[in-house]
């Protein structure tokens, strides 16, 4: 409800039968150098990885499996083999300043991940507590606002189409991909249901490990020689190659569909790639500097994370409404960015060389989230705010009328006519530094309300008196 | 926990134990209010007990610059005449009456603070910047607590030993602007309300509650505490709550106003069924149409014994969004200037003698967390002394009925706010459809059957 515009355009994919582009301007960052990371647990173990596929865009697969990752050896070989593979990876991109990109094909594919690094974190293999540790950077910052470092595919075509069906059922990569390129000459839903037949999550299809992988698995643990092990190792990689691979394919297909020139440039996208190399460096410092990584937050780390997060949603969205066209008529609509025909410019002459300058604004917007006092910012062009006065209904416009603050002087040159869009104030990255700089000094010493022990009561010894609700409104 | 038989006596019995638990030197109480209790009165008490009987430094918390503005007034009328210093970056405009009040010092430097027994208001917001990791008072009264999260809680809790939370359990939990999943699982994780938290983290810390409802009047308590409050009985303190006309009703929309002035506190009022999203311009436009029939209609008010005429200034209207906010907003015209118009959020802690209330899921076809949030609901419902009108589209019932409350709830959290909201809503729309107080606007059509 809040997005009509959204629902307008699914409701056109339904009719076309044809997934819809909704914004123009590409709206995650998309690394050249970033990896593709495939993982698939067993059903019933899902802090396991019984196969991995990991490459670079527009790469072959590497793929890795182990017969059963319920045998903790072979388990940790696996996880052994990716560890160089991530530890390049990072170690390449700090070089070079820039930041790490895991692309994997869903939003459970994601959570995967973030649990998996949690669990690894905590294992008794320093090489394998490694490879949690690098995880986590992905896994921590993925529910971040504006976070470019893990990506969900299936996420991220969202951000750019519209489809005629659920929205759940969008998290199946292979079939949101039909949406957007279906089959020439076929029936859209027939399609989309063929596609679903092909596995996209992090698990196997429970038909296929009934009558395949299953046995294989058995036939693995009975075997009487190592040649016959070695075998059934085979057979099984191959049967879960033929599943994880053509993930890995929808993954690089959505990551090559984003990668076209035909979403144009995002400026608000500079400045998270800005933010995630920053946040990158300052956690391979934390890692350098032997920092542990906790499974449950302190108060003080859960106080500072949560306002950081927060900070980081009011940035990001900020920069869109100003950089994201998109972003800005859906501001347009929901009433949180203010366009009107600038209909008056009036000067107040305060006194020698003092003037003050008031905007009116003459606008059709059905809903605007305003209110006197509020301060908006002029969203292209020169640097001017200014407070919200007045708001008031004429006929079928509303007439807002603001108090210049920054920018008099272009206020001064402008003429009526335009029509000009107001809304927040740019973002702010550092302000988030700067909070949190303030938090450290407030919480040096944790407050008794946030540790272990109560304190004592401490009597008062100052003389009570006798009625003491009397004397108290004797006060008021 | 019982009901005392006198709600005065009862009132008065609470707050002799709020008073009393200070001069013991407790670490910490939390006091849980029903609406319109007069918790922000109960804080004025602690704080002038503080600052004169127990010579502390007292702090109070405020949780927006309006409030502080409110409790300052109230305390800079204090019978010693204490100064009352208001903490406060320099650039915020104070009102005119504390402007011009030789009692109210604004203070904007840490440096300025006093030094001796006093007290010093200051939004949350304000404390929290203050540099230095040391205690600097030595009480802190927290207003309106349940709206504070832990985590800005936990900036401020270092500055006093000892505190007091007052607040509402009842209205809407704190604003978190961000995704929390980390922290679902913990009682008293950051994104919690701040006494909750303290509770989970220290279950042996005093607790009170105050028993009796100033502002309600005992018809919509009635409705309230059964919907919003099943744990925590209270009853109204009022006796004489009631409206009337000098002139007679002859319009479609007087049979609302009417059934108000006929003892019916709370009532409903449907347009046709319509999804209109956020913005309603119809019903804005009816809802304003109302306000004026009510006045035209020369209404009168017994407030309490105080009996005289209604005016604009009486009158509030709540909605769920800003921009339903600005839709009544924009028609009210000079005439009814005064009638006060928020969102429930900015409603909290304000009453009027009436209420016109913009139903948050109304010409919605769906029912999100935020729309059916209990907290919302209940401070919509219970800001008015003598009447409230509800607004809404036809078939909410029938949209509630439909919606499966997703029941995402999280392991050791006992709360389910979405089913909590999900059965409120139901229970009031049920119950003042049993009772016969819904009412078609005046273009409107047939009313639904609600149960």
């Amino acid at each position: 409800m809040a997005d009509l515009l959204h629902v307008a355009a699914r409701l056109r994919a339904l009719q076309n039968g044809q997934a819809v582009p909704t914004v123009s301007q590409r709206q995650v960052v998309i690394q050249p150098h970033a990896r593709i990371l495939t993982l698939m647990s067993m059903a019933g173990e899902d802090t396991s990885v019984h196969a991995a596929a990991f490459g670079g865009f527009g790469e072959p697969a590497q793929v890795f499996v182990v017969a059963d990752p319920r045998r903790r050896d072979d388990q940790n070989a696996l996880l052994r083999e990716l560890l160089p593979l991530f530890e390049d990876y990072y170690a390449q991109c700090r070089a070079t300043g820039t930041f790490p990109q895991i692309w994997v094909s869903s939003t459970g594919a994601l959570g995967h991940l973030d649990t998996l690094a949690d669990r690894l974190r905590f294992t008794d293999e320093p090489e394998i507590r490694r490879l949690g540790e690098l995880w986590t950077y992905a896994g921590e910052r993925s529910p971040v606002a504006g976070q470019q470092a893990l990506i969900s595919a299936s996420g991220a075509l969202r951000l750019h189409y519209a489809t005629g069906q659920q929205e759940a059922e969008d998290e199946h990569l292979l079939a949101l991909l039909t949406w957007i390129d279906p089959p020439r000459g076929r029936d859209i839903f027939a399609a989309v249901a063929t596609a679903e037949e092909t596995p996209m999550g992090v698990k196997t299809d429970p038909l296929f490990d009934r009558s395949s992988l299953q046995p294989a698995i058995d036939d693995f643990h009975k075997a009487g020689s190592d040649a016959e092990r070695a075998f059934h190792q085979t057979r099984i990689q191959h049967m879960l190659e033929g599943v994880i691979r053509p993930i890995y394919t929808a993954t690089q297909r959505a990551m090559a569909l984003l990668g076209q020139p035909r979403w144009r440039d995002n400026p608000a996208l500079d400045e998270l790639t800005q933010q995630e190399g920053d946040e990158f460096e300052r956690f391979m410092q934390a890692r350098d500097g032997g920092h542990f990584l906790p499974y449950h937050d302190s108060a003080k780390a859960g106080a500072m994370k949560i306002a950081a997060r927060e900070r980081a949603v009011t940035n990001v969205e900020a920069g869109m409404l100003r950089h994201d066209h998109a972003a800005r008529e859906r501001g347009v609509v929901k009433g949180s960015v203010l366009r009107g025909q600038l209909v008056d410019v009036r000067e107040h002459h305060l006194g020698p060389w003092l003037f003050e300058y008031d905007l009116v604004l003459s606008s059709h917007q059905d809903s605007l989230h305003l209110r006197p006092g509020d301060e908006l910012w002029l969203m292209d062009g020169a640097k001017l705010s200014m407070e919200i006065a007045e708001i008031e209904r004429r006929g079928p416009f509303t007439w807002v009328t603001g108090r210049v603050g920054d920018g008099k002087r272009a206020a001064k040159k402008m003429s009526v006519g335009p029509t000009l869009d107001f809304g927040p104030g740019a973002p702010n990255w550092r302000s988030i530094g700067l909070e949190l700089g303030q938090m450290s000094i407030r919480l040096t010493n944790e407050p008794w309300t946030h540790g272990d022990l109560l304190p004592p009561a401490t009597p008062s010894l100052h003389p009570k008196p006798a009625n003491l609700r009397a004397a108290i409104e004797d006060l008021t | 926990m019982s009901v005392a038989p006198d709600p005065e006596a009862a009132a008065n019995a609470a707050l002799d134990a709020v008073l009393d638990s200070q001069w013991r030197g407790v670490p910490a109480l939390v006091l849980r209010s029903p609406p319109g209790a007069g918790k922000t009165g109960v804080a004025q008490r602690v704080a002038l007990q503080s600052a004169t009987y127990l010579q502390q430094r007292c702090m109070v918390v405020t949780q927006t610059n309006e409030q502080a503005f409110d409790l300052t007034r109230r305390l800079a009328e204090n019978a010693r005449g204490m100064p009352i210093y208001m903490f406060a970056k320099k650039s915020l405009a104070l009102p005119d009456d504390l402007r011009r009040s030789a009692r109210v010092v604004p203070v904007h430097r840490i440096g300025d603070l006093p030094q001796g027994p006093s007290i010093t208001i200051g939004n949350a917001a304000k404390w929290s910047w203050v540099q230095t990791p040391d205690p600097m008072f030595d009480m802190q009264i927290v207003d309106e607590a349940f709206q504070l999260p832990d985590y800005r809680y936990q900036l401020i809790s270092n500055l006093a030993p000892r505190h007091a939370l007052i607040g509402d359990p009842g209205q809407i939990d704190p604003f978190v602007n961000c995704e929390i999943e980390r922290w679902r699982c913990d009682p008293s994780g950051p994104q919690v309300a701040c006494p909750v938290a303290l509770v989970k983290r220290h279950p042996t810390v005093l607790q009170l509650a105050l028993p009796a409802s100033r502002r309600l009047n005992a018809d919509t308590v009635s409705i309230i505490q059964p919907a919003f409050y099943p744990d925590m009985p209270f009853r109204a303190m009022s006796r004489d709550r009631s409206v009337g006309f000098q002139v007679a009703g002859i319009m479609p929309f007087d049979a609302a106003l009417d059934g108000v002035a006929g003892g019916a506190s709370i009532v409903i009022v449907e347009l046709p069924p319509q999804i209109t999203g956020e913005a309603d311009s119809e019903l804005a436009q009816e809802l304003v149409a109302s306000i004026l029939r009510l006045l035209r209609r020369r209404a009168w008010m017994s407030d309490d014994g105080r009996v005289r005429d209604v005016t604009a200034a009486d009158i509030g209207v709540v909605c769920a969004h800003v921009s339903q906010v600005n839709a009544v907003r924009e028609r009210l015209g000079p005439g009814l200037s005064e009638v006060f118009v928020e969102t429930a959020n900015r409603f909290q802690g304000i009453e009027r003698p009436f209420m016109f209330v913009h139903h948050p899921l109304s010409g919605r076809a769906d029912a999100t967390a935020f729309h059916l949030d209990a907290g919302r609901l209940c401070v919509m419902l219970s800001r008015h002394r003598i009447g409230c009108w509800i607004f809404g589209r036809q078939g909410i019932t029938e949209q509630l009925t439909r919606f499966d409350p997703v029941g995402d709830r999280a392991l050791g959290i006992d709360d389910d706010p979405e089913y909590q909201g999900w059965r409120a809503h139901l229970t009031l729309l049920v119950g003042l459809s049993r009772a016969n107080r819904l009412f078609p606007a005046v273009n409107g059509r047939a009313v639904s059957s609600a149960a």
